[in-house]
């Protein structure tokens, strides 16, 4: 049975959690400030921590640093109600595996302690080369589950741009991170895509560079993408041709939510940007 | 006898000898070929040969033929065929006659092998295409009940596919967005097409899970059904040493008519049979039983197993594909069917560990009695039931208590009634609903039907009960993919107004509820304490008892963390002030008191800023929130399952309270 460790100061928030976790049949401790989490973790190995920032004695991010270089760290899921990017780039050198908004309900909860519990062991850890305000540079393993992780971070970075504009760039990225993934990488774990977040006073850009050997437009013809002007469903027929699932709107959609979209000449790498 | 004689009847496989006593025998011609392949070692001897001490059959034959061979009036003595092995391991029928010839006692053995032969294979033949019929039997009943289940959850998701896109449909958006849109709409029609297809061309019992129409026998005794497949599974408990009956308890005299199709319900016994057999050992016991439970007869079958696994929920049990340890090759699909089939008539389906040993598979059914020929003006069929369509432009706003178990579903039309301007209060599950139906008024209640702990139905008929008598009901529509004729009067007897069939429309929905009966008091509700508990429950995951702790954790703790935090403020302390607001920000967030919220964070904020001159003037704003917070968490605790079935108990008594009741 896997062992958690719930660390937070508010006892609503910590029964609730304690409560919903145990009912999935987990090993639940408790701890109400920093320094006894941290007591806690020196007398058992936990699986996995969940871990408040704002916390008496000890913050949440003290916490992870007074483990590292320790022999057996627990996978820790930060959550929190503020997004400052301080607190999004220390838990990202901190090799904190993913956010989780507060608030949390039961089943986001649920399925993101699952998935990280889940998670193949031998997947390499998120690598982060850079973690500043303006610059975010990640190499990340091919691996599926590691799209929501990246997104937890990187869409809480502090932006200053309205709700339903960080939604649509967030969805391009995650389409954009997902092509990257699984036709780039093809779902290798040992192979890397590189990911750099970067931000200026004028504009927001990700740029994605992906380990496959890039991909040509005409091969494209199943994608919305490559429709011409005139027959925006053309795509639609050579889907059902080569007995693809209906789609193929990803690139497309992606295109239409960002400013720009920009790729390589190989095509294996791509900017995303949003003027602000 | 002459030579040539004896190599006749050697030829055609006779052999022929004299009794001499003693259960020995004398041949008296040229002894067959086969003879000698059983009885070799005999053969050369011109001793008699002891043939009743080397075949145990000819042994109690020669009882018989000694009868006839000293009977004064003989009337002929012949055996039937058996089997002798020979030394080589062949097998060789036989038949014994004893004649009477001239005095001389003559027994005569003849070997039928090609008659015999011939007839192995016909038996054989006719084994071999009983086992192809069975075995195709259940090839196609496996089948039908997977179809079954994949009509059932295709269904589901393709009402959320109309309802998210009719919803889209109505948003701003591009040109070529809505070719889009047009593209997926014709596509999720072409999908409701291709399920009506695949109903049609396979089974027109599916086909009913869809369309209105056809109507069947509907009624069918459960005992009876238990019996025959009881009757037919007994071989198979036999094989594995299983004891297999139907329990003593049972009235056996009394009809035990229940709303069900006879072939399906005995699907139902038999997958729960099966089910009990895989994990009952060889010498323990398995018994079948019915009970009356007044409206409802419940069938169960009992088995002298483990018991359930722990760490699985009853509801978890009788999911798709779920298997257990010892699934023995199955689909997981059996306990599956049972359950949609049974939550289909109307019923409910379980399972517990009994105290002993073992455990108890139950389900129980509608009680099919004279009620179900109902009059046509009570009970109208499906087509009654289309109302003419008003005008859509109107909408009068109304109060709406929307349950359904598939959360997808909940959000959208819960979206889209709120757009059309009516107040809706969600509930997840059948138990929700009706502790929301009780904390608030409502025009219209929309209920799904297959919920878990408590169906559709289950909460009809606690809503009529609620309301006695009273003139003004709430109206009440059923959601559901089963809309057959028979279906539809069943959910009328439950006290339905309307059925809503899945997958829906959006304007099936408005068509339906501007048939409405218009609200007396017009004025929306206030804000609902069951609206927020609705969605509170939800947030833990369903756990009412969770949900209590946690308010009971929250009521202890806040007037400290007040007090506190009215300290870190006198005392010009900002740390503490931001860290013991941003730990009250956590559970006022929980419980979705949203100024509360903004408070705590503009407290926190004021103290990371360190700048607390208007900390004091944000403090009394929050407890000013927190206060009214208090008082609904106060409120819900009352209404706490345990508490509102006493309340319920006590309204149910023929009393005084009745006027006092809230609708």
């Amino acid at each position: 049975m896997p062992h958690i460790l719930v660390a937070e100061d508010d006892a609503t928030t910590r029964e609730m959690i304690r409560g919903i976790l145990t009912k999935q049949g987990y090993d639940v401790s408790t701890a109400a400030d920093g320094m006894s989490a941290l007591r806690t973790l020196k007398k058992k190995n936990f699986d996995l921590v969940l871990l408040d920032i704002w916390m008496p004695k000890m913050s949440g991010l003290g916490l992870i640093g007074t483990l590292h270089g320790e022999k057996h760290i627990p996978k820790i899921i930060v959550m929190t109600s503020d997004k400052t990017s301080d607190t999004v780039l220390n838990s990202l050198r901190g090799q904190v595996y993913q956010f989780l908004a507060k608030p949390v309900d039961a089943n986001t909860l649920i399925s993101t302690v699952d998935n990280a519990l889940s998670e193949d062991p031998a997947v390499p850890p998120i690598e982060v080369l850079s973690a500043n305000k303006h610059w975010v540079e990640l190499l990340v393993p091919c691996e599926r589950s590691v799209v929501s992780r990246v997104q937890s971070f990187l869409s809480s970075l502090e932006t200053d741009l309205p709700a339903d504009v960080m939604e649509k760039v967030g969805y391009a990225f995650r389409e954009l991170l997902n092509n990257a993934i699984e036709w780039g990488g093809h779902l290798d774990p040992n192979l890397k895509v590189r990911i750099s977040y970067i931000r200026t006073r004028k504009l927001l850009m990700y740029r994605l560079d992906d380990p496959g050997p890039g991909f040509k437009l005409e091969d494209l013809k199943h994608a919305a993408v490559s429709n011409p002007v005139d027959d925006p469903m053309a795509h639609m027929t050579v889907r059902e041709q080569k007995g693809l699932r209906p789609g193929g709107l990803g690139l497309m959609l992606t295109q239409q939510l960002v400013d720009e979209l920009v790729y390589n000449e190989a095509r294996n790498e791509v900017v995303l940007i949003k003027y602000l | 006898m002459s030579d040539v004689l004896e190599k006749a009847l050697a030829e055609m496989g006779f052999a022929l000898l004299e009794y001499r006593g003693n259960g020995e025998f004398l041949p008296i011609a040229t002894l067959p070929t086969w003879f000698s392949e059983i009885w070799a070692e005999t053969r050369n001897s011109s001793d008699p040969i002891p043939l009743t001490r080397q075949s145990p059959f000819l042994e109690s034959f020669l009882l018989e033929a000694e009868d006839f061979w000293n009977s004064p009036t003989p009337a002929g003595c012949q055996s039937e065929t058996w089997i002798e092995k020979a030394l080589s391991g062949r097998e060789i029928p036989v038949q014994a006659r004893a004649l009477l010839l001239d005095g001389n006692q003559i027994l005569a053995l003849l070997s039928p092998d090609a008659q015999f032969r011939e007839r192995v294979r016909f038996l054989q033949t006719a084994r071999n295409a009983l086992l192809d019929h069975e075995r195709l039997a259940r090839e196609i009943q496996k089948k039908e009940i997977l179809l079954h289940c994949i009509v059932h959850d295709l269904s589901q998701p393709l009402s959320i596919m109309h309802v998210a896109m009719d919803s889209l449909s109505e948003e701003s958006i591009s040109e070529r967005s809505k070719q889009f849109l047009t593209l997926g709409k014709h596509a999720g029609d072409q999908q409701e097409t291709m399920i009506r297809q695949i109903l049609r061309t396979f089974s027109d019992d599916l086909r009913a899970s869809l369309d209105a129409g056809t109507e069947g026998n509907v009624s069918s005794d459960l005992l009876e059904c238990a019996r025959k497949t009881t009757t037919s599974l007994a071989p198979t408990f036999e094989a594995k040493g299983v004891h297999l009956a139907v329990s003593s308890l049972v009235d056996l005299e009394a009809k035990w008519l229940v709303v069900a199709e006879e072939s399906r319900l005995q699907r139902i016994f038999s997958n729960l049979l099966e089910n009990a057999l895989r994990y009952t050992p060889a010498g323990r016991r398995v018994a079948i039983g019915v009970e009356d439970e007044g409206d409802f007869l419940k069938a169960y079958v009992d088995d002298e197993g483990p018991g359930l696994p722990r760490d699985l929920r009853p509801e978890q049990i009788f999911g798709l594909f779920m298997k257990g340890k010892q699934s023995g090759g199955k689909a997981g699909l059996g306990l599956y069917f049972c359950r949609i089939t049974v939550e289909r008539w109307g019923g409910s389906i379980g399972c517990v560990t009994l105290p002993e040993k073992g455990s108890r598979f139950w389900f129980r059914l509608p009680r099919a009695s004279g009620r179900t020929a109902a009059s046509p003006s009570d009970a109208p069929d499906a087509s009654n039931l289309k109302i003419a369509k008003r005008n859509p432009g109107i909408v009068r706003p109304l109060r709406i208590l929307f349950a359904d178990d598939q959360e997808d579903i909940r959000t959208l039309t819960a979206y889209q009634l709120k757009r059309s301007g009516h107040k809706v209060v969600i509930a997840k599950d059948g138990k929700q609903a009706l502790n929301a139906f009780r904390s608030a008024s409502f025009d219209v209640v929309l209920l799904d039907q297959e919920m878990p702990g408590m169906t559709g139905d289950e909460v009809a008929r606690a809503i009529r009960k609620t309301e006695g008598g009273k003139k003004e009901r709430v109206f009440l529509v059923a959601s559901t993919g089963n809309t057959t004729s028979e279906d539809v009067r069943r959910l009328k007897q439950a006290g339905f107004d309307d059925v809503l069939g899945k997958p829906f429309r959006l304007e099936d929905l408005n068509r339906i509820l501007s048939a409405a009966p218009a609200a007396t008091d017009t004025s929306m509700p206030s804000v609902l304490p069951g609206a927020i508990f609705t969605e509170l429950v939800a947030r833990v995951g369903g756990d009412e008892k969770l949900l209590k702790r946690m308010i009971h954790t929250f009521r202890r703790d806040t007037p400290n963390r007040l007090a506190g935090i009215a300290e870190a403020i006198r005392r010009k302390n900002p740390e503490a002030l931001a860290s013991l607001a941003h730990a009250l920000k956590g559970s006022v967030s929980i419980f979705g008191a949203e100024s509360a919220r903004k408070h705590t964070q503009e407290l926190q904020d004021l103290g990371r800023g360190k700048e607390l001159s208007r900390a004091a003037e944000v403090l009394a704003l929050l407890k000013e929130e927190i206060a009214k917070l208090q008082a609904n968490l106060r409120g819900y605790a009352n209404q706490t399952p345990a508490r509102s079935k006493s309340n319920h108990a006590k309204r149910q008594r023929p009393s005084r309270n009745r006027g006092k009741r809230r609708r």
